[in-house]
């Protein structure tokens, strides 16, 4: 080998890299759409002794459960209120993550004020799922397949979910974030 | 052996210096599947927001109360009526259309109910009255729900019971209302409690 040999190796790095660029750019991606309005739930009386879970269901209102007027329990003043629910999410298969299994993540993450927290969702599949059963998710991943193996391939699917909201937790505005991935 | 490597002169490339090359070009492309995966992870964000208010607490701090009064002529009954204002407003004064107050050492004015509110500053509350409970006085004594009246400091006395808690989360209401006392000849002083609950707009 001479030096002419060495520079033809470095130019396969730089193609190979070069195609791992190129690669990302065909990867899953993934948007979220509120339903409505902003995502809200107007306000809470929070409980007054343990923890009360109110479910943003894929259709139909909001529910809570222990039920309003349950000693010790929070209430959802205005379930009419809530806003933004289900929440609609887009998954395009780019030239990547096309075909089955594709994994698909759901986290709460707690934001300012008083900490919801979660980790129960309900995936109401709406267009391209292989699938098209709705899913309670406990797991915080479900696997999804796209109906079509074609590249940019689209699913959809409506996102619900339970928070809980503890009596210990503080008063005032409070968020929390809903984060979908997909590999 | 890769110790020994003498760095090769510019101008004078050695197979070894070849193979280090190769190694470092092979190793990228054994890293590109992972660098692919990490690259490929995508996600979306969204927030919701909710106001969390703590539970409202009230408590009754005063009782309606006729003052000390006599039933005028043969009636079986008398009237008070006791403005939401009063004492906490010395206008307009408790009227007393077929009793009259107790004077001297008995002598006991009206005073309006107080209840005390508690809860998240700012929020606006609603009072729903549920009834009169007698404590004390003449029995069969009554108050009128229907005459009900409300005043929370800084308003003005109204038929609509409701308010706005302070910064610092308290409000005060006054309800008033027209007494019917039972005859009692040496005179009576009925005391009622009110019944309601109080609930976040």
């Amino acid at each position: 080998m001479n030096w002419r040999s060495t520079s033809a190796v470095l130019a396969v790095s730089a193609a190979l890299v070069g195609g791992s660029a190129h690669a990302a750019a065909g990867d899953c991606t993934i948007s979220i759409t509120p339903g409505s309005n902003a995502p809200n739930l107007d306000k809470i009386v929070k409980g007054t002794s343990g923890s009360t879970t109110f479910t943003l269901p894929t259709t139909g209102s909001v529910s809570q459960s222990p039920a309003s007027g349950t000693a010790g329990a929070a209430i959802l003043l205005h379930p009419g209120s809530v806003t933004g629910y289900p929440l609609h999410v887009t998954v395009n298969a780019g030239s990547n993550c096309k075909g089955n299994n594709i994994p698909i993540g759901l986290l709460i993450l707690p934001g300012a004020g008083p900490q919801f927290t979660g980790n129960r969702f309900y995936v109401h599949p709406t267009a391209g799922f292989a699938n098209m059963s709705d899913l309670t998710v406990t797991t915080g991943t479900f696997n999804m397949s796209f109906s079509s193996s074609s590249a940019n391939a689209t699913a959809t699917f409506n996102l619900g979910m339970d928070v809980s909201l503890t009596a210990a937790s503080g008063a005032g505005a409070g968020t929390w974030t809903t984060k979908v991935t997909a590999q | 052996m890769m110790s020994s490597i003498t760095p090769p002169q510019r101008h004078q490339p050695t197979g070894r210096f070849i193979v280090i090359g190769l190694s470092a070009a092979l190793a990228a492309a054994m890293l590109l599947p992972g660098l692919t995966l990490a690259a490929g992870r995508k996600s979306a964000n969204v927030s919701t927001s909710a106001t969390v208010l703590v539970p409202v607490s009230v408590s009754t701090a005063l009782s309606l109360s006729s003052g000390a009064v006599k039933t005028q002529g043969s009636n079986p009954n008398g009237v008070v009526v006791v403005p939401a204002s009063y004492p906490a407003q010395a206008n307009p004064q408790p009227n007393f259309p077929t009793t009259t107050p107790v004077n001297g050492a008995n002598a006991a004015p009206p005073n309006a109910a107080q209840v005390n509110i508690t809860g998240s500053p700012g929020q606006v509350f609603t009072l729903r009255f549920q009834g009169w409970t007698q404590l004390s006085g003449e029995p069969g004594s009554t108050a009128s729900a229907a005459a009900n009246t409300y005043y929370v400091p800084g308003g003005s006395p109204t038929n609509a019971p409701g308010g706005v808690l302070n910064a610092q989360g308290r409000a005060t209401v006054y309800i008033g209302s027209t007494i019917t006392v039972a005859r009692n000849n040496p005179g009576t002083t009925v005391v009622l409690r009110p019944t309601f609950t109080v609930t976040y707009n």
